[in-house]
């Protein structure tokens, strides 16, 4: 009888469990990542980052939306967390340059602080960003 | 012995329950209804969960910084009654919507209806009693 009780206990423990499980979300990447990115402190641009898992790759899209710019890369180094992302974005003063972005994902562990952050390039321009997992 | 059984399995499904019960209450335990707000801004994610269905939008305020919004719907059974789908919002999408605020002044408020970029306006299934297409529960 004290078997039976274990057993229909570990089920009972086991039914809800799977909720918790099906909150992961995939990859740890994924998701809106919102923050700025500028050259100094004092000039400072909104960036929304939409990134997804597909196909086993990185895909995603900067500003969705009206003005959304798709990314041309993303690679990952699983070995440091250190995210790349590369993509046409409009310069002030018309047409567009390469932007790439390179930085470390942290707080993985974290959903509601998980961070992505380092230093990008946007034509002849360089300076840094800092985005936050929405 | 079955009596042990059965409070174990009760004890566990007690547990288990707790956290969806504290996530479900009233309007006015957490929102004010004399601070409506009105607001526009891109919507950066959508929670489709329940007991509320969450999204949170970015919003230029009046000294051009952005603060982001978290915004509580109805149920999304609640929802697909008012015709609402999962395609509705999309990340990027630009909406305006009408509701109240948090009390605590937090960027955070529970939203009566949400018109679209295209001029749609759908109820958000509201726990504000008597809002306009407010869920019943």
């Amino acid at each position: 009888m004290r078997g039976r009780s274990l057993s229909v206990s570990a089920f009972v423990a086991c039914v809800l469990i799977v909720g918790s499980v099906g909150a992961q979300v995939g990859h740890p990447a994924k998701g809106s990542w919102l923050g700025y990115w500028g050259p100094n402190p004092r000039e400072q641009h909104r960036m929304f980052l939409l990134l997804d898992w597909e196909n086993r790759e990185i895909v995603g899209t900067i500003n969705p939306g009206p003005d959304a710019v798709p990314l041309d890369r993303a690679e990952i180094d699983y070995a440091t967390w250190t995210l790349t992302i590369e993509a046409q974005m409009p310069l002030e003063s018309g047409g567009t340059a390469p932007y790439i972005a390179t930085g470390k994902l942290e707080n993985l562990g974290s959903w509601v602080n998980r961070r992505y952050s380092g230093t990008y390039r946007h034509g002849a321009e360089t300076g840094t960003f800092l985005l936050t997992l929405n | 012995m079955r009596s042990s059984t059965v409070a174990v399995v009760a004890c566990c499904i007690a547990v288990g329950a707790a956290g969806r019960v504290a996530a479900h209450h009233s309007f006015a335990a957490e929102f004010d209804a004399n601070s409506p707000i009105e607001i526009t801004g891109t919507v950066t994610k959508i929670e489709w969960a329940n007991p509320h269905t969450f999204f949170y939008i970015d919003v230029k305020n009046e000294a051009g910084e952005y603060e982001n919004w978290a915004l509580e719907m109805g149920s999304p059974n609640g929802l697909m009654r008012r015709g609402w789908t999962r395609n509705t919002l999309k990340a990027g999408d630009v909406v305006t919507i009408t509701g109240s605020r948090a009390k605590d002044g937090s960027f955070k408020g529970n939203a009566r209806s949400v018109v679209l970029a295209d001029g749609t306006r759908l109820f958000a299934g509201s726990s504000q009693p008597g809002a306009d297409g407010a869920e019943t529960n």
